[in-house]
């Protein structure tokens, strides 16, 4: 009740914050790590498929280099989650949510493709994941009204990145 | 949040100036200007009256306090929390 009074009044004449910070607020803020942690989902999606083809027996050598294949999987599918949460919840303000309305939809696009990813083995989740990421990267530069181009990553497995024009 | 769960995001707090009859004491919860921070919202944990400044902590496991940022000057301090309203 005394809240929603005050927030009323809030509204209308704009009251100081203070802030109880958990993080050190750095302003630093790239999607790169994000694309990163994509790729390295599409290139452990190969590394994995080249092996099942590679194999006719499933030894000891086979389990370990698949699980380690997965267990980077895993670990780049929540890293990809954890960079997009960060910038969507430290960086992104209202005003950029009313510029690219897309955004909140898109995020959680985002950790949903990067679950799939975790949950199943295909190589088009792991696209599906990157083309997110390079989407929110663009909404991201746009932000701060850097230029973005495409480009084939120099590196496999050799998909289409977004980057600022610097 | 660092001082989850007694303060949480959209809580509204009234402060008041610190004077003689409104002295600091360990375990107020101050709000504070500080460079490169901006206006922060933490407990105080000890008062250095020779030195003139205290150090401040959050309540929760991962919160950054005087450990990160060192200790906080008096005069940086704008108020202390007289009234807390939680939102929820």
């Amino acid at each position: 009740m005394l809240h929603s009074i005050i927030s009323k009044i809030d509204q209308k004449h704009h009251f100081e914050t203070a802030s109880a910070h958990c993080d050190i607020p750095c302003g630093i803020y790239d999607p790169h790590l994000a694309q990163l942690s994509a790729l390295t989902v599409i290139r452990m999606l190969d590394l994995m498929a080249d092996l099942e083809k590679g194999h006719t027996v499933v030894d000891t050598a086979f389990r370990n280099s698949m699980i380690r294949y997965v267990a980077v999987k895993e670990e780049h599918a929540e890293q990809c989650k954890k960079e997009i949460r960060v910038i969507f919840g430290d960086y992104i303000k209202k005003d950029h949510i009313e510029k690219f309305p897309e955004l909140p939809e898109l995020t959680h696009k985002i950790f949903q493709a990067a679950s799939k990813c975790r949950q199943a083995a295909a190589r088009e989740n792991g696209l599906e994941l990157l083309a997110l990421v390079n989407r929110f990267a663009e909404i991201f530069w746009a932000t701060k009204g850097i230029e973005t181009k495409k480009a084939v990553a120099p590196y496999k497995p050799s998909e289409e990145v977004v980057y600022p024009v610097l | 949040m660092s001082l989850s769960p007694a303060y949480l995001h959209g809580d509204y707090v009234l402060i008041q100036k610190i004077g003689q009859l409104n002295r600091l004491r360990k375990g107020d919860v101050v709000v504070f200007q500080l460079p490169g921070y901006g206006r922060l919202i933490k407990q105080i944990s000890t008062i250095d009256l020779e030195m003139a400044d205290c150090r401040v902590k959050g309540t929760a496991p991962d919160s950054i306090g005087s450990d990160s940022f060192g200790a906080v000057p008096l005069t940086a301090i704008l108020g202390k929390v007289i009234l807390h309203i939680p939102k929820k």
